[in-house]
């Protein structure tokens, strides 16, 4: 007789088990990029020299393994990000990985407040339209969705900056922190959350439009399901009926929306970054491509990718939770 | 209920019926019912007559200093939106700019559409180890964040309008590729696959001759979403100073206009409207474009 394993656990492994093709090829296709780019590492280092003799160059090749067959490279680089080395970051004069860590709290924070504040405002809105289904609220509020949807997040940053910091001096510019003021505790807390406002409106407002849109239309359909009329005639009514009944199922196309949008989000908040100087990955990613420092662009590939399929699987877990008729097999 | 007419059954069988009316004529109909679909296109043309016109409105390079610097708008007859800090005329900005965006969002939405056919229709169709590679790739490239991917892409290759086209391309296929082969996993049980199969038509025939033209609607639909987001991406490019800097761009002149924010608001905020009027028109026309191609789906 074996040990029973929670059907969970067995879930989660086999996700986690299936994840791993995708990075694998994820990992083939940056070495290809690298190998695409025009010079190599060596490249780069002699010319930060000023020119080195051939001999020395051979020799730095052959350090850097780079003499080797592009097999025995691409297995080399594979098993060197299994290990999460990412190599040396040439601009910030540290292991990339090192650079990669110092930010990636701050891009969190931003995603983690961005899609909370879309979801949360996504799914209400959403539900109201469709209770006034046709009704001058739910034409106001599809209107507001199509105009955040068509909203590029550099205009609404500007337009924020515009209104918030420049006319009304509500909000500040940029940062994280406010600059030599080393707060701390609840106080510090409250600096970083005024910094974050803008830039978690800015980013969030379009996925704020699709989840309204989704929500919608999916309570919408489930109002029309049976076992809603069911309820209906058993007694249960207005916020009961809404909250117990209609919403729990309708959030399921939502929540499976939130999952595969994650990465988009992370793209997203390049622009979002770069424009309110946050110092965090998608910074980091511009200011990369405007120095040419491929090894930390690669970095922030794997460790994005890493975390989207982190996400992907807890966003299966979470779907099946809310829904269950989904067996974890 | 009415009782059935008898009359328009007897009618089928007289000679001199009028045709039914075109497939063409039936879409437009049911186009026309939705308003904010006929917004959305004319606001659609308006963009086309724009960069149509671009050279003749506002002729000569829109690069080239053509005022006083930092102009406002609607107080110089030659320079009727006002002109950025270099002296750059706005309104040429907007009309020549609108060429660009409705370039890139054309050829990159028809780049990221034949990869996605392809790659959707073979894993559709053939199934088994085929899909189970091609969807694998397909996830992988879903796993990267797409802006990040076309950042990487840019930088590599470099930003020539040619080069961003392609890269908004590759990195916006996956959408496409699934929902092709959703499409074919059904239409590949039907009967008229089995019928043209044993009727010895090859493979390739079948799924552009036969599957292809039944999967397409809700490709056709999706098209106006990638065109959108291609624009949007190539102006989140062009705003960050990675974009081709010989062509004007309505997200370039924004990126500009950034450093002007507090004295001279407009130089950002007219490319602004632009963009988004733009997006908007092409999300009401899919609206419009899915009324007329899906007419029994529930709204």
């Amino acid at each position: 007789m074996s040990l029973p394993v929670p059907p969970l656990l067995t879930y989660t492994v086999r996700r986690v088990i299936q994840a791993i093709p995708i990075i694998i090829l994820i990992m083939i296709g940056s070495f290809l990029l690298i190998k695409l780019a025009p010079g190599d590492t060596v490249d780069a280092l002699v010319g930060d020299m000023g020119g080195a003799d051939p001999a020395f160059v051979a020799r730095l090749r052959a350090e850097y393994g780079l003499d080797q067959s592009v097999m025995v490279q691409l297995w080399r680089y594979m098993l060197k990000l299994a290990q999460f080395d990412f190599g040396w970051s040439y601009v910030y004069e540290q292991p990339v990985i090192t650079v990669l860590m110092s930010r990636i709290g701050n891009t969190m924070l931003l995603m983690v407040s961005s899609l909370a504040l879309a979801f949360t405002f996504g799914v209400a809105l959403g539900a109201i339209a469709a209770r006034r289904a046709y009704s001058w609220t739910d034409n106001m509020i599809s209107t507001l969705g199509l105009v955040f949807y068509a909203m590029p997040s550099f205009f609404l940053s500007l337009l924020l900056i515009l209104i918030f910091s420049v006319k009304l001096g509500w909000l500040p510019v940029g940062g994280i922190r406010t600059i030599g003021a080393f707060k701390t505790g609840w106080a510090d807390v409250a600096d970083v959350a005024r910094h974050l406002v803008m830039p978690t409106v800015a980013l969030s407002l379009i996925y704020l439009a699709f989840y309204m849109r989704l929500m919608r239309t999916s309570v919408l359909e489930v109002m029309d399901l049976d076992f809603v009329r069911t309820a209906r005639a058993k007694g249960a009514g207005g916020a009961r009926l809404m909250f117990h009944h209609v919403m729990r199922n309708a959030l399921l196309p939502v929540v499976t929306l939130l999952g595969l949008q994650f990465s988009t989000v992370l793209g997203g908040s390049v622009i979002v970054e770069t424009i309110f100087s946050l110092p965090g990955i998608g910074q980091l990613a511009y200011t990369s491509v405007v120095k040419r420092d491929l090894n930390t662009l690669m970095g922030i590939i794997a460790i994005s990718s890493v975390i989207v399929v982190i996400v992907n699987v807890v966003t299966d877990l979470v779907y099946a939770w809310l829904d269950p008729r989904i067996e974890l097999k | 209920m009415t009782a059935p007419d008898t009359s328009s059954i007897a009618s089928v069988s007289v000679p001199d019926m009028p045709l039914p009316p075109a497939r063409g004529l039936v879409l437009w109909r049911r186009f026309r019912r939705n308003r904010a679909a006929l917004l959305g296109l004319i606001l659609f043309v308006v963009v086309v007559l724009m960069a149509a016109l671009a050279d003749v409105v506002t002729p000569g390079d829109p690069l080239r200093n053509a005022g006083p610097p930092l102009t406002a708008p609607l107080v110089l007859a030659a320079n009727p939106l006002g002109t950025d800090q270099l002296g750059r005329d706005i309104m040429a900005g907007i009309f020549h700019g609108a060429r660009i965006s409705l370039v890139i969002g054309v050829v990159a939405t028809l780049i990221s559409i034949v990869i996605g056919i392809v790659i959707g229709a073979v894993a559709g169709y053939f199934g088994g180890k085929i899909d189970g590679a091609l969807m694998r790739v397909t996830e992988a490239f879903q796993t990267i964040p797409s802006f990040i991917l076309l950042l990487t892409l840019v930088a590599i290759f470099g930003s020539s309008i040619q080069n961003i086209v392609i890269a908004i391309g590759i990195v916006s296929w996956t959408a496409p590729a699934r929902m092709v082969r959703a499409e074919f996993m059904s239409l590949r049980q039907r009967e008229f696959v089995d019928a043209a199969r044993n009727l010895g038509v090859s493979d390739l025939s079948i799924i552009f001759r036969e599957i292809l033209p039944n999967a397409l609607p809700p490709v056709i639909v999706f098209a106006s979403v990638v065109m959108a987001t291609s624009i949007l991406m190539e102006s989140a490019l062009a705003f960050l100073g990675l974009g081709d800097p010989n062509y004007a761009s309505w997200g370039n002149m924004i990126g500009q206009g950034r450093a002007v924010l507090r004295t001279a608001w407009f130089c950002s905020v007219i490319p602004g409207v632009a963009i988004l009027l733009t997006v908007l028109s092409f999300s009401l026309m899919g609206e419009g474009l899915n009324d007329a191609l899906n007419p029994r789906q529930k709204k």
